[in-house]
């Protein structure tokens, strides 16, 4: 037979006849098989796809590698779920419930999108995707971006480094250290969305709400102090390492502040930086730190039920028992107190608050810090002024045209203005009652 | 320099991106290092980014810019995909506004037309990818037909067919006959449609050497005319189909047609003998219980047929005009024939009867006034035996690891029980 006596097969190959080779076939492992971008990439590392194609095309890549390679094609596979709406339903043209991803990333910033993205994703589940998530992977944009300018807005100086600064720095310290590890181990499981709540929650909870506040110089007079240098250093490689660690899961805005938040020279990039490395932490200190935030929360609380301004010093008992001494700065700076007395019982003689975190007791004295009279004319203020507010909505919403032709969410808005209000005049009223 | 207030990504995202891609951030070569690679699944070169690509990707790029920074050599290599029947739906709309009809064309001239469409319009969802910030590897950017996939395609396929793997065979395909092309199971669109039942007369030919025995049981239906000839009855839709009967099948279990076991009938009309088997498959509830076995032209009757070692005779015509085969209503359209041959098997006496019946009809997405003809084409298939066998080890000895592991066993039961690939189209 000769070749002119030959046709070509009118029939195409299935698609997957030449994806099933695309591991061996992108390194050229089938036409030249021992040339070195094979012998050097392949196995690949991980594959990320979907169920539906399990047997499509991960079984059959597995099957060409093993022919071809006498190797597996991949060491591990991610599979993801289906994105679907809020309400469940898959997203398809006909219903109009995708959203065009290029928008997003138009509206929320890329990083806003892939953040949002992650923290509602773990394999094998379907995410439920509402367009609030992408807001939230936006706020943090807002978040970092803002703590960097926080940071940068402050004057250094030598001198001594305070207590609660100290602490705050030996604190969070220990708790990166702590949420590396935790990231480490949950990227080893391929439970991404637990490692990138882990960051989040790291720099948003621990970084700004604590670190930053423990730290931040005071304002005298309306001028903010300047800070040691000791726990600026020691802010700045904090707020490098986070960078680093969100950098794989918000590449842009990491960039952006990586490059300013230290002279840089052209060709560098924190993409090729090392990430931090895990190193041991110390437990004792970051559960007794937790101890000192319940404490300061209640004491907010208390602070709020008595309406006591956050700038009025207050006192503060502790029995002994179980309680780090070590957190006094801690509990003195963020809750505004002038003096924690460590006591073996707790004199309650007084008119005061008691309350427990854990097993440990804690009182604040409040004997001669409200003046009835005073109070009582702070409240009375306080309940005309909101019913002053009250008639004014009550005006509006009994205004037929008003109800009948304001957008729904408006008149909604306002309804809701009538009930805050109403509930606010009870609560002061009750309050006024007990004193 | 001073940062804006308030954190703009339209400042720092194409700005950034042009920076990585300038210093070939995202470009690796084989070091001393250790390797990190990921493979992109190459998405459709003719597809836009939507939101489980957007999901996925970005998986992808947290993976790989994780470990580069855990000093790595990280290579993310993209690409897209043909996805051969998508890409050529493309290319054929395109020919068509210019006036050019695919079968007119070379296998060649249309593969110019082909390449021509991806590099004008393929490839838009990688550009999108880099809207999310995805660090591929630009430089190796592949395509599942360029050169090098192509040349390995072949080479596999001509491996494979030396190992003896690779084999031909008959497979019930999706047939348009306008067209003249297979269709995808996603083209087929059903709807519901009001159809006719005839109610057929099979009379049983070997009464002479092999008679008639009624069982006499509770439920059984004999059908006898006023000569006092037996045949049994036969409901179908599709009486123009009747020229390739190769059997009658009865379900086994059915009271009603117990005494038609054994025997041979006639196909009416066409006068063939063709033999009555027996086969749990068939419905008892649906029209009489006899159900007429047509391998060429009915996915169910041709595994029915495999079953049974029957003929297959094909009937029709790609154009689903009536083939020489038929021996009857030769190059006369399949439609056509339905009206005709009703007429016919009535006056000869044949037709017992005809009903109105609901069903649903599947049409071709491309013509939506055709018909989908079930047709016997030959295709290629990959044996699958023993590729299930080299396949299973790695996941079972966790050599590959899935997350979450659940699918370890949905991979084995498919693996287990797997069926030879159906490699062409």
């Amino acid at each position: 037979m000769t070749a002119e006596q030959l046709s070509r097969d009118e029939d195409a190959l299935d698609t997957w006849f030449s994806s099933w080779l695309w591991p061996v076939s992108l390194f050229d492992g089938i036409n030249n098989p021992d040339n070195g971008e094979i012998k050097y990439y392949y196995p690949t590392n991980d594959l990320v796809t979907g169920p539906d194609i399990i047997f499509f095309w991960v079984a059959r890549m597995i099957m060409a590698g093993e022919e071809y390679m006498n190797d597996v094609p991949f060491r591990n596979v991610y599979f993801t779920g289906i994105v679907r709406d809020k309400l469940g339903r898959k997203m398809s043209k006909q219903l109009g419930n995708s959203p065009d991803p290029v928008k997003l990333i138009e509206q929320y910033g890329a990083d806003g999108v892939r953040l949002g993205i992650l923290l509602c994703t773990s394999a094998g589940n379907d995410i439920l995707f509402d367009e609030s998530q992408v807001e939230q992977g936006r706020n943090f944009s807002n978040k970092v971006w803002n703590a960097f300018r926080l940071v940068k807005g402050w004057s250094v100086e030598d001198k001594p480094q305070s207590e609660e600064s100290r602490m705050a720095v030996e604190w969070f310290k220990s708790k990166l250290n702590r949420t590396l590890s935790q990231v480490d181990e949950d990227f080893s499981k391929f439970r991404i969305n637990d490692a990138v709540m882990g960051i989040y929650k790291c720099f948003w909870d621990d970084f700004c709400a604590w670190y930053l506040e423990l730290v931040k110089p005071a304002f005298v007079d309306g001028k903010q102090l300047s800070m040691d240098r000791k726990t600026y250093d020691a802010t700045i490689g904090f707020f490098d390492s986070l960078l680093k660690i969100l950098h794989p899961v918000m590449p842009f805005i990491t960039e952006e502040l990586w490059q300013n938040i230290a002279p840089r020279k052209e060709g560098e990039t924190v993409m090729l930086q090392m990430q931090p490395v895990a190193a041991p932490f110390d437990e004792t200190l970051i559960n007794d730190f937790a101890l000192a935030t319940e404490a300061i929360a209640a004491i907010r609380a208390i602070r709020q039920q008595k309406n006591i301004s956050p700038k009025e010093p207050l006192k503060l008992q502790v029995k002994e028992e179980g309680y780090p001494i070590s957190m006094n700065p801690i509990i003195r700076k963020m809750a505004n107190i002038s003096e924690i007395d460590i006591v073996s019982d707790i004199d309650a003689s007084k008119s005061g608050q008691s309350f427990m975190v854990g097993t440990v007791q804690f009182y604040v004295p409040l004997d001669g810090m409200i003046d009835v009279a005073e109070e009582k004319s702070k409240i009375l203020a306080e309940i005309q002024r909101f019913e002053g507010f009250l008639k004014g909505v009550q005006a509006k919403l009994s205004n037929e045209r008003f109800v009948a032709n304001a957008p729904a969410q408006v008149v909604e808005l306002e309804r809701k203005k009538l009930s805050d209000a109403t509930t606010k005049i009870e609560n002061l009223r009750e309050r006024l009652a007990k004193l | 320099m001073e940062l804006p207030i308030k954190y703009d990504p339209s400042l720092t995202e194409d700005k950034w991106y042009a920076y990585w891609t300038e210093h070939k951030f995202f470009h690796s070569e084989p070091d001393e290092r250790e390797p990190y690679t990921i493979v992109i699944p190459p998405p459709n070169v003719t597809g836009v980014l939507h939101m489980g690509h957007m999901m996925n990707n970005t998986l992808q790029d947290v993976l790989i810019r994780r470990a580069r920074m855990m000093g790595k050599n990280a290579l993310w290599v993209p690409g897209t995909d043909h996805a051969s029947i998508a890409t050529e739906a493309k290319v054929v709309n395109k020919l068509a506004s210019m006036g050019i009809k695919k079968r007119d064309l070379s296998r060649e001239e249309f593969l110019k037309y082909a390449w021509e469409w991806k590099e004008e319009h393929g490839g838009i969802i990688l550009k999108q990818l880099r809207r999310l910030g995805a660090s591929c590897d630009w430089d190796r950017t592949a395509f599942t037909m360029d050169e090098v996939r192509s040349e390995s395609v072949m080479k596999v396929f001509v491996d494979l067919y030396r190992k003896g793997l690779i084999y031909r065979g008959l497979r019930m395909v999706n047939w348009d006959p306008k067209a003249q092309t297979v269709l995808s199971t996603e083209e087929v669109v059903y709807r519901d449609e009001k159809s006719k039942l005839f109610y057929l007369r099979y009379y049983v030919a070997d009464t002479d050497v092999n008679p008639v025995k009624p069982t006499g049981e509770e439920g059984e239906i004999l059908h006898k005319d006023e000569n006092g000839r037996y045949y049994a009855v036969v409901a179908t839709t599709r009486p123009e189909t009747i020229m390739g009967d190769t059997a009658m099948c009865v379900n086994p279990k059915d009271p009603k047609n117990q005494w038609l076991r054994g025997h041979k009938v006639v196909v009416p009309l066409v006068g063939r003998i063709i033999p009555v088997i027996e086969d749990r498959y068939v419905d008892i509830e649906f029209g009489t219980g006899c159900l007429k076995v047509t391998p060429a032209h009915d996915v169910n009757d041709y595994n029915l047929g495999k079953a049974h070692n029957l003929e297959t005779i094909d009937i029709f015509n790609p154009d689903g005009t009536l083939s020489e085969a038929a021996g009857m209503y030769v190059g006369l359209d399949r439609m056509d024939v339905r009206k005709q041959i009703a007429k016919d098997l009535a006056a000869a006496g044949l037709m017992e009867k005809v009903e109105d019946y609901d069903n649903k009809v599947g049409y071709s997405e491309r013509n939506p006034d055709t018909a989908v003809e079930p047709r016997l084409c030959k295709q290629w298939f990959l044996s699958m035996k023993h590729f299930a066998d080299i396949a299973l080890p790695p996941v079972l000895e966790g050599k590959i690891k899935f997350h979450p592991s659940k699918y370890v066993t949905t991979y084995k039961n498919w693996l287990e029980n797997i069926q030879d690939w159906c490699i062409s189209r």
